[in-house]
């Protein structure tokens, strides 16, 4: 197995070698067509992640819009809207204070 | 970070559906709220809740800070007679804990379910006795 390039020095009856690649062909064949396979190989795994929307992760910063749903003027279906102004806190309106609630952090 | 959207379409579906089906259960008004919520999570969790204007009294409000991590939960003068303390802090213990796994949306349609089984009228005795 270890001298086998040896016979490949001498011609053998009936072998019909064809003719050499050039360097750009070996290029081609050996190092850009497998780095396009490897390149769409990649894509596929890691792409559907790219496409997918930021999700929220504890510990890390908040990064959208607030949303408030079934805020005030929602509509009648219950459908959702964001706030564009974030709500200014209006005086006029003082927080009822007989109700209750809970609190939690996580 | 940039500004973006916090929900996909699919979840804010399933949020306002269980919204309403949580409305549809109770009778109760109940609003979620989802951005920053500043340094005194409560008075602002209760501003929100007074602009909810005529409906605030029997209105809750979910308040989600998901940057600082805080949940406030806000009920109604009207609301609280069904929807206790108690019941509000078993709610908000169901959405911390997915919460705590980064599922903002499921848990808040779970506490939503959480406080609607528990937002029931309080039972008179004398009508609910058998005959």
């Amino acid at each position: 197995m270890l001298t086998s390039p040896v016979f490949a020095a001498t011609r053998d009856d009936g072998d019909n070698p064809g003719p050499g690649l050039t360097v750009p062909e070996t290029l081609l064949y050996f190092v850009v067509i497998p780095a396009a396979i490897i390149a769409l190989v990649w894509l596929a795994v890691l792409g559907t992640s790219w496409a997918r929307a930021p999700r929220y992760r504890p510990g890390l910063s908040w990064w959208a819009d607030p949303v408030w749903i079934n805020g005030p003027s929602a509509d009648a279906d219950g459908s959702t809207r964001s706030l564009t102004s974030a709500a200014a806190p209006s005086d006029a309106l003082v927080a009822d204070s007989t109700g209750g609630g809970a609190r939690a952090r996580w | 970070m940039p500004a973006g959207e916090a929900f996909s379409d699919r979840q804010r579906t399933d949020l306002a559906r269980a919204v309403r089906i949580a409305e549809n259960d109770t009778g109760l008004t109940f609003s979620v709220y989802v951005g920053t919520l500043g340094d005194d999570t409560r008075a602002r969790a209760l501003e929100l809740h007074a602009q909810l204007g005529a409906e605030a009294s029997a209105a809750t409000l979910i308040a989600v800070d998901p940057g600082g991590r805080q949940l406030e939960i806000v009920t109604g003068h009207e609301a609280k007679r069904w929807l206790d303390d108690y019941a509000c802090g078993l709610g908000a213990i169901s959405m911390t804990t997915q919460f705590t796994a980064g599922d903002l949306s499921g848990g808040i349609i779970n506490g939503l379910r959480t406080l609607s089984e528990h937002a029931r009228h309080p039972r008179t005795l004398h009508n609910d006795e058998p005959a």
